[in-house]
């Protein structure tokens, strides 16, 4: 198992290290001068200049990739041209609300998405597989921003429940912590849903072809645990995999809705840099969004593969 | 042909289908039918309830709700095909270029669609939309470039799969030109899993152009798109709470519409799925 | 100064407030400051160094962390702030300020009299304020408690420039010089608060200046300072409790003074709304352009519109009824549109903008400018200013009456001012305010005015004579220059007002104490108090 999860982290190394490159290309893709781009025509010359140095324009592009991964390894991603400020530290600080979010998300997808799926599976083709299918349709056309929107209408403004915006970091204050993140986790987790209903409806609707499933219903309790031991055993595995699409989804998705909720995740940054132009920053946060997803995979496929002998066997 | 009568017969696709005729008719001759301007202001009548010269009342301009839906709908369903079909193009050239050529083009193709992969693909579009600057043209773009990872993979896999087999060899041995060979073998080889593909790229498209819209990078004010229409309205969200909920029915409808169409392609395509055809 | 309805307590935050416990009765202000106040604001997009930043969205933190030597209390009167008192000469060409003695900086050092020559030295080269004090000729310190400022000419105006909230910073001077990047988290300051931390796109946590000159104040611990771009979402974050003071958008301050369950105050400040023009290069180096669009835009329209009735028109003027140099001027009244609208037509042609084959105008004729040109402008405006997008498209649909194509531009907040200053843009949206109309004219139409460059982009030594003379004359002398000041922007149009903003600031029942005062600041926040609802 150690032997097999050494060896995925082994090839992950080739993929970040593709990710650094495709990164340090971006902001030399910037149609026009560079420079200009960031900072506009009247830019500040002692600007001019520390950005200059910063990705080292008039050296050989090699020397520049080099300078740069440099300096990236140790943890430098430069200076933010907008606050002025290092960026590194400021995506460090993000990255706790984000994961919050997205854990948050997570939750809140397996726990409607697992009764629902199963429920459509065991019932396929009858009423409640219809009824769930129909409304798993619609979810997946929903914008998660627009569903945050209503849910923050009722939940806040009418009923006034929940606080429409904000965030407590959890170490801080756990509970009102949880409170800012309920909204939030709800639309961005009813995104997710629909996509994981679907997998978790199929994945059944398989094991419901198995010869002994039809007998389970009509013997008793015993076979019934069995059956649904069969079912989480063999949801499980395919979880794994899903789990990383799902994360991809609500990554993307978290955005939106930090945005929306203004919570102070690496979304709320990334979408500032990008009204602002600030490349030093948009870079870094492509670069950590995807070491992240990356990462997530990562973890998934050797819990995968822990969880089922076949996988490391191959 | 054999197709579209499979699909015709599936009753959830053929609502899919339905609605998708309705939507493209409104999106295509609604913008010539009605008599409005979507930009048209009058502040005389804001925020009116709806009535014979309003269908569904008007926004906070005094604009009429019902012709810049209309209009939107023009926009958001051209950006989605648009990009679906970008998306395609990239995606499809790519994963048969590698595919079929194999070897180190192969090796350096799929390496670059991996890194695109490591990044959830809106992230990839808001990251092309920060080079270029929010408009529709660059949403297109956008999309259409994040969309091709995906899609060149899945081509590729079936690519892979469609040479190996014995016909393909065969035909190689003939001394077939690749050029035909592409043609009379792989192409088709490749065309349902495509139209599955491309149906759901339009369903992601449209989301994703309404994501990008509210996150203020999509179409720009004036321009009416759905998601323009839910950001914009999101202000007056008591005043007028239709503004943001009908632009959001319009995107929901849409995408459910091109899902119902791409579930039913899916069955109609898989040979094994062929009896459970017509039992609904 | 002008009137303000603003400074009073509303009387159903009185009543909730004693309703909810004893909590906040007056004893409060003997007792240790605590709890905290969440206000939710734009972030502060220009940085903190008082001698770069002039953009509200700075200056609004900064009140909260530097002082001035001259402070203004909630009628707008002028009040002693680091200096007790102060007093000109007979000809007003010296001011002789007092400082308070014992006044302190966050970390205890004494606030000096050369701290005060230093941090006045350093506002006559800076870019926000040396236009404003031009006219200084030298500051010294003739004791430990005493500096005195020398003119080389008259001026009424130097303790209202000194009073400039942000901008008009006492700073430490060796805590500045002790670090290059001073400004990016000064933390020796000698506001009512000092500044813990600050992550943008987040927000800033401020702290009371336990050091602070006033006794008892501030009266509340903590300032929690949320960053949001998003002004649509304040009025719900108050509502639903996830913060305490904000200023909200017109829509929701009607809302929510209709349900009657959140306060919301309307600070009348002089706060005029207008297009900004460069008037360096065509269409708009013609004054007949000018007055066209003056004559064509939608007055009552844009307030109905864009600001749900709230705010004032204008229709030449840019003093308001009650200013004491009021002469009210309605040249370009439009009570009958279809005549306006003509009027405009009528001046487009004159300059060389006729109508053409799609009903745009283009050039025949105009100076500098190709015939066949077509009239297209892109107009930007603050990307996060919700009101400030409703007026520009409402200009492109009234601008299309008269043939002129105007494409709105949703621009980038953060640079936006700084692209104003240098000339980027042919036309603008803009807005900002005033104290007064001594402060109106030295900061927005004198050469090196601190918003000259943003607003009228004014050099003109004629009206720099005019308004200096007013300044340092009596009243009634300042009456009849202003009149004619009044009287000539009208006609020239340098900026075109076209009516004034009123903000809406909405606060939690649980908030007392707390007022907007006549300028850009949430300065008063040193004199509230929070109880949890």
């Amino acid at each position: 198992m150690a032997r097999y999860a050494l060896q995925r982290i082994l090839l992950a190394l080739p993929l970040l290290f593709g990710l650094s490159l495709l990164v340090f290309f971006y902001v030399r893709i910037i149609p026009g001068d560079p420079v200009t781009a960031m900072l506009g025509v009247q830019a500040n010359p002692d600007l001019v200049a520390r950005l200059r140095a910063q990705y080292g324009f008039d050296e050989p592009i090699l020397d520049q990739y080099l300078m740069w991964l440099g300096n990236v390894l140790q943890g430098d991603f430069g200076i933010s041209f907008r606050s002025r400020q290092a960026v590194a530290p400021i995506i460090v600080d993000r990255i706790p609300a984000t994961l919050q979010l997205m854990l948050g998300g997570l939750f809140v997808s397996l726990v409607v998405a697992i009764p629902f799926g199963i429920r459509a599976g065991m019932k396929y083709r009858q009423r409640s597989d219809t009824v769930i299918s129909t409304i798993t349709l619609v979810g997946l056309g929903s914008p998660g921003f627009w569903l945050g929107t209503i849910l923050m209408v009722i939940f806040a403004l009418v009923l006034k429940w929940l606080p429409s915006q904000g965030y407590t970091p959890f170490t801080q204050d756990p509970v009102a912590s949880i409170r800012y993140m309920i909204l939030p986790s709800v639309a961005i987790g009813l995104v997710g849903a629909p996509f994981l209903v679907r997998v978790v409806r199929s994945t059944v609707v398989e094991i419901m072809k198995e010869p002994f499933v039809p007998y389970a219903d009509a013997r008793g309790l015993r076979e019934q645990v069995i059956f649904w031991r069969y079912i989480i055993r063999n949801l499980l595995p395919q979880f794994v995999v899903v789990l990383g699409v799902l994360v991809g989804a609500l990554l993307a998705g978290s955005v939106a809705i930090e945005a929306l909720f203004n919570w102070p995740g690496m979304g709320r940054i990334f979408i500032g840099a990008v009204t602002e132009r600030d490349y030093a920053m948009i870079q870094a946060l492509i670069l950590v969004y995807g070491v992240i997803f990356v990462v997530i995979n990562l973890i998934a496929e050797i819990a995968q593969a822990a969880l089922d002998p076949r996988i490391r066997l191959k | 042909m054999n197709v579209i009568r499979r699909l015709w017969r599936i009753r959830s696709a053929r609502v899919g289908v339905v609605l998708a005729v309705l939507l493209l008719t409104t999106a295509i001759l609604g913008p010539m039918l009605l008599p409005l301007d979507p930009n048209a202001i009058d502040v005389r009548a804001r925020f009116a309830g709806p009535s014979t010269a309003h269908w569904l009342g008007t926004d906070d301009l005094g604009r009429d709700t019902f012709t810049r839906l209309v209009h939107g709908s023009r926009m958001s369903l051209f950006i989605a095909a648009l990009s679906a079909l970008l998306g395609t193009l990239l995606g499809v050239t790519l994963g048969v270029i590698t595919g079929f050529l194999g070897g180190w083009v192969d090796v350096a193709g799929m390496r670059v669609v991996d890194l695109f992969f490591a990044i959830p693909t809106l992230l990839v579009a808001i990251g092309i939309v920060a080079l270029f600057g929010p408009s529709a043209t660059t949403t297109i773009l956008a999309l259409g470039i994040a969309y091709t990872p995906l899609y060149a993979r899945l081509v590729r896999g079936t690519v892979v799969s469609v040479r190996s087999r014995t016909y393909v060899d065969a035909s190689r041995v003939l001394g077939a030109r690749g050029v035909r060979l592409l043609r009379t073998d792989i192409l088709p080889g490749i065309v349902p899993i495509a139209l599955v593909q491309t149906t759901a790229l339009l369903g992601f498209a449209l989301v994703d152009e309404a994501s990008l819209g509210f996150l203020g990078l999509g179409v720009q004010p004036p321009d009416a798109s759905w998601g323009q229409m839910i950001n914009a309205g999101r202000q007056f969200i008591f005043q007028a709470p239709w503004l943001t909920l009908i632009p959001g029915f319009a995107v929901i409808l849409a995408v459910f519409s091109i899902n119902l169409i791409g579930d039913g392609l899916r069955d109609a395509l898989d040979p094994r799925a062929s009896q459970r055809v017509g039992d609904t | 100064m002008s009137r303000t309805r603003t400074a009073r307590l509303l009387a159903a935050s009185s009543a909730l407030a004693l309703l909810v416990g004893t909590a906040a009765t007056p004893a409060l202000a003997q007792e240790p400051a605590a709890g905290t106040i969440r206000v939710i604001t734009v972030e502060p997009t220009q940085g903190l160094d008082p001698a770069i930043a002039a953009a509200d969205a700075s200056r609004t933190l900064m009140t909260l962390i530097y002082d001035n030597l001259v402070d203004f209390d909630e009628s707008g009167a002028l009040t002693g702030g680091i200096a007790e008192s102060w007093e000109p000469n007979e000809d007003l060409t010296s001011w002789t300020f007092h400082l308070r003695s014992g006044a302190t900086f966050s970390d205890g050092s004494p606030i000096s009299a050369a701290d005060v020559v230093w941090s006045i030295e350093r506002m006559r080269t800076s870019e926000s304020l040396k236009g404003a004090l031009a006219n200084v000729t030298s500051v010294e310190a003739t004791d430990d408690a005493t500096v005195v400022v020398s003119l080389s000419a008259a001026s009424r105006a130097l303790p209202l420039t000194l009073s400039r909230g942000g901008n008009a910073a006492i700073l430490s001077q060796a805590a500045v010089e002790a670090s290059a990047d001073y400004f990016a988290m000064p933390t020796v300051t000698s506001g009512p608060y000092t500044l813990e931390s600050l992550a943008p796109k987040d927000r800033a946590i401020l702290q009371a200046n336990t050091a602070y000159w006033r006794e008892g104040y501030p009266k509340t611990a903590t300032i929690e300072y949320i960053f949001s771009e998003d002004q649509n979402s304040w009025a719900a974050a108050i509502e639903s409790g996830a913060a305490d003071v904000a200023n909200v958008g017109y829509n929701d301050a009607q809302r929510l003074r209709e349900a009657g369950t959140i306060p919301v105050e309307q600070s009348d400040r002089l706060t005029p709304l207008f297009w900004g023009f460069d008037t360096t290069t065509p269409p708009f180096d013609s004054k007949l352009v000018r007055q066209a669009i003056a004559y064509a835009v939608d007055r009552q329209g844009r307030i109905d519109a864009c600001w749900f009735g709230t705010g004032a028109v204008t229709y030449g003027n840019i003093l308001r009824p009650w200013d004491p140099n009021f002469v009210e001027i309605s040249t370009y009244d439009d009570s009958d549109r279809a005549a306006s609208l003509a009027k405009a037509g009528e001046l487009l042609d004159q300059a060389g903008w006729v109508v053409g084959a799609d009903g745009t105008r283009e050039a025949s004729g105009v100076a500098g400018v190709e015939d066949g040109t077509r009239f297209s402008v892109s107009v930007p405006y603050e990307g996060n200013w919700p009101a400030a997008e409703c007026n520009t498209l409402l200009l492109q649909q009234t601008l299309k009456e008269v043939g002129l194509d105007i494409q709105p531009n949703k621009y980038d907040p953060a640079p936006f001012w700084g692209d104003v200053a240098a000339g980027q843009f042919q036309m603008y949206h803009g807005g900002a305010g005033a104290t007064d109309s001594d402060d109106l004219y030295l900061n927005w139409f004198r050469s090196g005015g601190a918003l000259t460059p943003l607003t009228t982009h004014l050099t003109d030594p004629e009206i720099d004579a005019k308004i200096d003379a007013a300044i340092a004359g009596d009243a009634e002398t300042a009456k009849a220059i202003y009149a004619e000041l009044e009287a000539w922007q009208a006609d020239e149009l340098p900026m075109l007002v076209t009516g004034y903003q009123w903000p809406q600031v909405a606060m939690a029942p649980g908030l007392e104490g707390y007022y907007s005062i006549p300028d850009t600041s949430l300065k008063w926040l040193a004199n509230a108090t929070i109880t949890a609802p």
